[in-house]
């Protein structure tokens, strides 16, 4: 019986027709010893290739190439026919790259942020109403087996990290600052990844990379002109999920800094949403600033639009 | 119409990876991604909902890749030993002969003709199936097929497991 390589290549693939197909291929590499080296030839040669350009996916991706996305036009000049006019125009991308108030801003981050510490920010507390996120809590471990379940659900509350930044110009606010975490969970939330996404996603996209994901939750004005977002990222690393809620707000040199972040590591795989008492920390936060009030999409839309600095527009 | 520009920020990993495979220049591949996505969100409208965002992507930077990238190229010859050290530098992990192979799977692959690379590397690396390959990249399936067969056939060649081959 002759399997050609084609035929073994698409049984590797799982692109074969039908059943039959692999039956047939299977009963083939059953009774011939040169077909079996031949096939494990062709898994090495398709492993390799996948490995020759693995490192690529792992790699962070330049953020200028995600400001280049963020300051397209939108929606497209062709489009907007009776649309107001587009806060750019189409640029070729040689020219797109020329700096943009954005772009600085990035650059300033790249330089300035990485290893930064945490700043504690000025500023008054808020105006008014009740803010808070509803958020359901809760994780869960599906699919493993309850003693395992139990024994990890103890081990993730031992590791439940809650830190919380002194805010200085709330009055009082004594926050438990534990600085032998402060740095795992600190470093991850500089990184220019989170740090581009605080300026560019509108809340409720969730960008992923890799096996990470990052999400803005909401976003509010601490302070006249000084906004604050919230973000849920989850990590996996090492058989472990890092998962923080975090609010970060502006720094007077228009970067962002961590005020609040609570991390939980959970088995891999988790269900990973952030946990009861990870949310019931952030409303320990919130309860602390006063009053927090939530933009709008409109209103965050606008403000993201603008860089969330300079004058703000008002609906 | 809905502003695909998350799911962009989304898809750039697999962007990256797929442009750095055919230009074999790690500069170059960003440079070729920031054209496709602008040229994406430029066209968005023909873009049809519920189709592959990754393939309709794919497509972008392959054809942007072949219609205004591709004579630059030719003048970049050192490019790949750069796009090497960029890319394996800091990976203190891996092993040195898995590095010289990977860096040998790449310089196959860029000896490749054009349009076997492009079928190779969606199928081989970004795992697509023949039948989703062939509908990126506008062809028939045969042909999806018979130029997987001639690049893959080449690489096994470069790589030393030829003589195990036989067939096409």
């Amino acid at each position: 019986m002759d399997i050609d390589e084609p035929t073994l290549w698409a049984y590797l693939d799982g692109q074969l027709e039908a059943d039959a197909d692999y039956l047939r291929v299977e009963q083939a590499l059953a009774q011939d010893a040169a077909l079996r080296r031949r096939l494990q030839a062709l898994v090495e040669q398709g492993e390799a290739m996948r490995a020759a350009f693995a490192a690529k996916l792992q790699e962070p991706v330049p953020p200028h190439l995600v400001a280049a996305i963020v300051n397209a036009p939108w929606p497209p000049v062709a489009q907007q026919a009776q649309a107001e006019p587009a806060p750019q125009g189409h640029r070729p991308v040689s020219e797109a790259i020329q700096p943009s108030p954005w772009r600085r801003l990035l650059s300033h981050w790249a330089g300035v942020l990485l290893g930064q510490r945490g700043v504690p920010l000025g500023g008054a507390g808020s105006g008014s109403a009740a803010g808070g996120l509803g958020g359901a809590g809760g994780s869960g471990g599906a699919g493993a087996a309850p003693w395992l379940w139990q024994g990890l659900a103890l081990a993730s509350l031992a590791a439940l990290v809650l830190v919380l930044l002194l805010w200085r110009a709330g009055p009082g606010v004594q926050a438990p600052t534990t600085q032998a975490h402060w740095a795992q969970v600190h470093a991850p939330l500089q990184d220019e990844r989170v740090q581009v996404a605080l300026q560019a996603l509108p809340s409720g996209q969730v960008l992923r990379i890799g096996a990470d994901t990052l999400e803005l939750m909401g976003s509010f004005e601490r302070a006249p002109g000084q906004h604050c977002r919230e973000l849920q990222e989850s990590r996996a690393a090492a058989g472990v999920v890092t998962q923080t809620l975090a609010v970060l707000c502006q720094t007077p040199d228009s970067g962002w800094a961590v005020a609040f972040a609570a991390t939980e590591t959970l088995p891999e795989g988790s269900f990973v949403t952030a946990s009861g008492a990870q949310q019931a920390a952030l409303q320990d936060f919130y309860d602390r600033l006063g009053a927090v009030e939530f933009l709008d999409a409109a209103d965050e839309q606008a403000r993201l639009a603008a860089g969330w600095q300079g004058p703000v527009p008002r609906p | 119409m809905i502003d695909p520009r998350a799911e962009l920020i989304s898809l750039l990993p697999r962007l990256r990876r797929f442009a750095y495979g055919l230009t074999g220049d790690g500069h170059q591949a960003d440079d070729l991604v920031q054209t496709g996505c602008l040229k994406a969100i430029e066209r968005w409208q023909q873009y049809q909902p519920g189709t592959s965002l990754a393939s309709w992507m794919f497509r972008i930077l392959q054809t942007t890749w072949l219609d205004e990238y591709r004579t630059r190229q030719r003048q970049q010859t050192d490019a790949w030993e750069e796009g090497f050290d960029e890319l394996m530098g800091d990976d203190g992990r891996t092993q040195l002969e898995s590095r010289s192979e990977a860096r040998q799977v790449r310089r196959l692959v860029a000896e490749l003709p054009e349009e076997q690379r492009a079928v190779l590397l969606l199928v081989a690396v970004e795992g697509l199936s023949y039948k989703e390959a062939a509908s990126t990249l506008e062809l028939p399936i045969g042909t999806v097929m018979s130029r997987l067969a001639r690049a893959r056939a080449k690489l096994a060649a470069g790589l030393g497991h030829a003589s195990d081959l036989k067939g096409r």
